[in-house]
């Protein structure tokens, strides 16, 4: 992938991403440092903030 | 172990976590296709018919060798693969699955127990059964509070746009007369239906017909209230609710009986009843089984990312069982705790937290396989309560032979036929349903209602469905 790309995306997501640490639903996943030569990979995940369980789970298929 | 770090350590590589609200993304999804430039995953971002329009995503199904928990959780449910498999075999986006403790329909039907057991009747196993108890909802005073304020049943005004999307429509009668709905989801909200393998349109059929006269009978002899097609939901969720002391409905279609508040200890889920000449042995329930199981739109990646060896690992461990139930319901063990292999339990913590705590149904991108169990759901509680009753209606019918599958996708250019004709056909129909059952008159007028809708399209529409269902099921 390009660098210009990367920006694009980046430009894209920006505003409404958030860091991992401060969402409870993935707890855990801004501990681990950038080590040296290690790839690092990006994983965008989608998500609701309405409270968990919701009250019901199924809806018409997005 | 947190279920992300043990993502980091299946891969041996760091991560980067972006996380975008479900009401921002639908702004952004559309630019970051078009720019090409997608995340080395994606998760509940994208969905198959994105993969067609735009090849940005690998196709998965050459890597299976290196997806051991993705393969073992295609060969466990077949169907859920067929969810995200091309045609030709490629699989763009991987589905989830929740697992067996969801296989079911969302929709149901509910009584008042508490009304029948105090005028000594019982749930209503046909048509005849069913006016009749609605006839004591209406004249007995169940309720007990002196007024004739009971709605024997109620049911919900109508989309304009077909049977389903806003749920609970009142014809899922049609499964008292063995016509399979599917109204969770797919074109069964538009009227298609299969049986045997073939699709037709059930506005068509005398069955459609039959339905509507009866819906007439009970509203003419003031059993559904005569305002129930034009009333607003919220006028009719606060009739199920009421004041939270008194019922006021007795019968009516919802998800469960948590849909009627503080009354939900008076209501049950009855099985459909038989309706006129039918077996007991051929009566129906909702096929929408699989669609609170599966979901279609969970996992992509970007094609030929240059770190493919650590996403695959990263991908493998997202849908291993013990990190899927972690993704789908909290981390463990604050807010899940492994009792044994197949068991696992939430804490009490889920529900005292104020935030949500795991991605859920909606987000979560992995497979909880059919034997594992997860205890303390609160609303998988209620759900099993009203869903169960239906588990041998569910027997009378095969899911592919006799519904339109999840997995059935018709090209972007068929679609957009069969939309267009569904808007003409339902801008006709509505309306004229709605009067036949307030005001009678199917009997004359149904041969050109039918007519006009096939001029409309509908044997088109069918045809359509017909050849995508043959294409994705034989």
């Amino acid at each position: 992938m390009s660098g210009a790309q990367k920006n694009t995306r980046k430009r894209i997501i920006a505003g409404a991403a958030m860091a991992c640490a401060a969402a409870t639903m993935l707890a855990g996943c801004g501990s681990d440092t950038a080590g040296g030569d290690k790839p690092q990979i990006e994983i965008l995940v989608v998500t609701q903030l309405t409270p968990s369980p919701p009250p019901r789970w199924s809806g018409p298929r997005s | 172990m947190e279920w992300t770090k043990k993502l980091t350590a299946a891969c041996d590589c760091t991560i980067k976590w972006s996380q975008v609200m479900t009401t921002a993304w639908s702004n952004q999804k559309s630019p970051m296709l078009a720019s090409g430039s997608v995340p080395d995953i994606s998760i509940a971002a994208f969905d198959p018919s994105d993969a067609d329009k735009v090849p940005v995503f690998e196709d998965l199904n050459q890597h299976m060798d290196q997806l051991p928990n993705v393969a073992k959780f295609f060969k466990e449910q077949p169907n859920a693969k067929k969810l995200a498999q091309t045609p030709s075999g490629s699989v763009y986006v991987l589905p989830s699955s929740r697992g067996q403790q969801f296989y079911g329909s969302g929709q149901h039907m509910l009584i008042n127990k508490t009304w029948l057991d105090k005028l000594g009747l019982q749930i209503p196993k046909t048509w005849d059964e069913l006016e009749n108890v609605l006839e004591a909802f209406k004249t007995q005073d169940p309720n007990g509070n002196g007024k004739a304020d009971e709605i024997p049943m109620n049911i919900k005004k109508f989309d304009t746009t077909g049977f389903g999307p806003d749920w609970y429509n009142t014809f899922l009668l049609l499964n008292s007369l063995g016509i399979v709905t599917h109204f969770n989801s797919g074109p069964s909200q538009q009227g298609i239906y299969v049986k045997d393998g073939k699709v037709g349109n059930f506005m068509a059929t005398d069955e459609f017909k039959t339905v509507v006269k009866y819906l007439h009978e009970l509203m003419s002899k003031g059993l559904i209230p005569s305002d129930a097609l034009t009333k607003d939901a919220s006028k009719y969720n606060a009739e199920l609710s009421s004041d939270g002391k008194t019922a006021l409905t007795g019968v009516a279609f919802a998800y469960a009986a948590t849909d009627f508040g503080d009354l939900s200890d008076e209501y049950v889920a009855m099985p459909a009843p038989a309706g006129p000449g039918m077996s007991a042995d051929d009566v129906t329930w909702d096929g929408s089984v699989e669609t609170t199981m599966f979901q279609n739109n969970k996992l992509a990646v970007r094609a030929g990312d240059e770190h493919m060896d650590a996403v695959l690992k990263i991908v493998n461990e997202l849908y291993d069982p013990d990190v899927s139930v972690q993704q789908f319901y909290g981390s463990s063990p604050e807010y899940v705790t492994k009792k044994d292999d197949k068991t696992y339990e939430l804490t009490q913590k889920v529900y005292d937290s104020t935030e949500r705590v795991g991605l859920g149904g909606e987000s979560a991108a992995g497979w909880i396989p059919n034997d594992v169990t997860v205890n303390n759901i609160d609303y998988l509680t209620s759900f099993r309560a009203a869903d169960d009753v239906y588990a041998e209606q569910y027997k009378h019918f095969d899911l592919t032979k006799d519904t339109m599958p999840d997995y059935v996708r018709p090209s972007d250019t068929d679609s957009t036929t069969i939309s267009n004709n569904d808007t003409q056909m339902f801008d006709y129909a509505m309306p004229v349903i709605s009067r036949w059952i307030v005001s009678g008159g199917v009997d004359n007028e149904f041969d050109d209602f039918v007519s006009k809708l096939k001029t409309l399209g509908m044997d088109d529409t069918v045809a359509l469905w017909q050849k995508w269902y043959d294409k994705y099921t034989k």
